[in-house]
């Protein structure tokens, strides 16, 4: 994609230019500036200036004596997700920070962008205002211009209004699979049951979904749109659409939990540098948990169906080891390094805010309610955090807790610093007995009836190694030893190849077999290829963990708990579906 | 109309190639302070510049390849 900039000097004799390395809501550093081909400049007379490098992400050029100065440059546009840019043969999707270069120390200006497309491409989309012509769009500064994505080429456009609002569903892939109408019927029902959460629509321009139909999944949110990919085969089953939905109530959550209540880290931006938070607990967590039980207020989910999606979110958590070492704050200071660069030791040293920020989520709700004796819910923190922070200055992790405490009309702040500041296991029982759950009760991990042993009882457990592998090939690959497992224990290590154990040549198959077999407290020869050596290591089995972390509920429920799971979770319906 | 709505946004179309004093522009911090217009234009190529776009970044990659590649020794 070619880009060129007209910048007014405003009589400086020297401009330096700076590109973001990052963008807001996907908190790596993605070096953007990588993908620029080739930059010039020019005067206003059309003579060409020196531009210098000065950095990864900065150039220096002199200005002249010229009211304006050109720089031209060119981006390799190759990367479909939802924080790049792609351009191919019919579209384009355009992100503000891979995309826009400003003056350094100069930036909060107005902004003007045209697009010029190419012979055959109907429009572009885009949330900024539009600017007197086609395909003219105004950013009144820059964290609008870099908040606002664009989509160019012939997108399927689905427009539906919500209080007098236009939202448009923009899709790009669809093929002959995908039913835009038929989303936008739902999208439409989602914006409705999330406006009657929070109270209010708070914005009066249109908002965007953007649907990027890759086949991937992820998100990105902004304030006046979303960025989502997607897969165009959701369209075909409730399942799937469901699946869709909570990728949409996800990010449209955003519209308030993130972007407008949003920590004091989160704005203004710095673009050329990590800007450090310890409360992305609240900001992805909290939306995370909120995304399901909005799903099931507004029908989509039913109880049992929510409970699933929470269930899922608890057995992550606790399958990881990582709980035990990085508090949800920690996680959260440290996604630059951490989250957003998981290696094979992540399951051990990382917990993740999103996931284990939904379980928070559920026991904070649970808590208030506890406490102030159902008169208070987090429903009643998030509407009155977004009274008190949604403008200016945002919110401190603190102030966050501490008008948790007193929505709740109690001091949770120990509670709370065990909770997210330190890390350990949850405690789930006060919220359980709150709402009337349990655990299911763990299955039995027996070899009965999965290889007859003549010699051993039926029932004898099953072995465990505790190790992830993949095979292809007939090859077993160690993709990750959590730690507090007898393969960690062992030393097995992430890349090695497992060939044999006890002598006995194994696949992926025949190793879960095999271990299985030979049972718990069983020490056993495993041979490996690390590197291209072979060694042997002893491996004492232990027995595989029966937890399912399943919740459902408890068949005693009483009136109480049965009224609680109803304001909770609204009506027991799972049958809204457009 | 609830008091955290935004307000609305200002009709810039008259101002457009000038420039604005209006304190209301974020980029002004509210301090009514005069700045002009940068000027963006986007280029998205035709299907025969995208080509040209992606072949030279595709001789790039088997050229110097990833850190695996270069292991290897292969093109990707």
């Amino acid at each position: 994609m070619d880009v060129e900039m007209q910048i007014p000097t405003e009589g400086a004799k020297e401009l330096d230019l700076f590109m973001p390395v990052w963008t807001p809501g996907s908190y790596l550093v993605r070096e953007y500036s990588r993908n620029i081909i080739k930059i010039e400049a020019e005067d206003s007379e059309g003579r060409d200036l020196d531009i210098v490098k000065t950095g990864k992400n900065r150039w220096h050029l002199d200005s002249g004596d010229g009211e304006t100065v050109s720089v031209r440059y060119r981006l390799f546009c190759r990367e479909i997700n939802v924080r790049a840019n792609w351009v191919e043969s019919d579209f384009a999707v355009i992100n503000g920070a891979p995309t826009f270069l400003s003056v350094v120390d100069d930036f909060q200006r107005p902004y003007v962008v045209t697009v010029e497309l190419p012979e055959g491409w109907e429009r572009t989309c885009s949330p900024l205002d539009p600017a007197g012509a086609k395909d003219r769009y105004l950013a009144p500064d820059y964290d609008t211009l870099v908040d606002s994505p664009l989509v160019a080429g012939s997108p399927q456009v689905d427009r539906f209004e919500v209080d007098g609002v236009s939202h448009f569903l923009v899709t790009l892939g669809g093929g002959d699979v995908w039913d835009n109408p038929r989303a936008a019927r739902n999208v439409q029902h989602l914006v409705e049951a999330q406006r009657d959460f929070w109270g209010h629509l708070p914005y009066e321009k249109p908002y965007y979904f953007f649907n990027l139909l890759t086949g991937s999944r992820g998100g990105l949110e902004h304030r006046q749109s979303l960025v989502m990919t997607a897969d165009r085969w959701y369209s075909k089953n409730r399942g799937g659409i469901r699946s869709w939905l909570s990728l949409v109530s996800h990010e449209f959550f955003h519209v308030w939990n993130g972007k407008r209540l949003r920590p004091v880290e989160l704005g203004p931006f710095e673009y050329e540098h990590e800007n450090y938070c310890p409360s992305l607990w609240v900001v992805e967590g909290i939306t995370s948990y909120y995304q399901h039980v909005l799903l099931a207020r507004a029908g989509y989910n039913t109880n049992d169906q929510y409970l699933g999606a929470l269930s899922g979110s608890i057995a992550g958590t606790q399958r990881t080891p990582g709980r035990l070492v990085q508090s949800l704050s920690e996680s959260s200071f440290d996604a630059w390094i951490k989250a957003y660069r998981r290696d094979e030791n992540s399951v051990n040293a990382l917990f993740s805010y999103y996931s284990g920020g939904a379980v928070a989520g559920f026991l904070i709700d649970a808590e208030i309610q506890r406490v102030s004796s159902g008169k208070a819910s987090l429903d009643d923190v998030l509407r009155e955090a977004y009274r008190r922070f949604s403008g200016e200055h945002g919110y401190t992790e603190s102030e966050f807790i501490s008008l948790a405490s007193e929505v709740a009309g109690e001091n949770l702040g120990p509670w709370f610093n065990r909770l997210v500041r330190q890390p350990g296991d949850f405690d789930y029982q006060p919220a359980l007995d709150w709402f009337g759950l349990e655990f299911e009760k763990p299955k039995s991990s027996t070899n009965s009836g999965f290889f007859p042993v003549p010699e051993e009882p039926v029932d004898n457990p099953k072995g465990w190694l505790g190790a992830s592998t993949s095979g292809s090939g007939g090859i077993v690959t160690v993709t990750s030893v959590p730690s507090n497992t007898p393969a960690a224990a062992a030393g097995l290590c992430v890349d090695d190849e497992i060939i044999a154990i006890d002598r006995s040549r194994v696949d992926e198959k025949q190793l879960k077999r095999i271990v299985g077999l030979l049972g718990p407290g069983k020490e056993v020869e495993v041979l490996v290829s690390r590197r291209g050596l072979l060694r042997t290591l002893k491996v004492t089995l232990g027995e595989e963990p029966r937890e399912t972390w399943r919740l459902r509920f408890r068949s005693d429920m009483s009136d109480e708990q049965k009224a609680r799971v109803g304001k909770w979770l609204g009506s027991d319906g799972g049958n809204q579906m457009n | 109309m609830p008091a955290t709505r935004e307000r609305s946004q200002h009709n810039f179309y008259g101002n457009i190639a000038g420039r604005t004093n209006d304190p209301s522009v974020r980029g002004n911090h509210g301090r009514g302070i005069e700045k002009s217009f940068l000027f963006f234009q986007l280029g998205c190529p035709s299907p025969l510049d995208c080509l040209a776009l992606y072949l030279p970044r595709l001789d790039d990659i088997r050229y110097r390849g990833s850190e695996k590649n270069r292991q290897s020794g292969g093109p990707i």
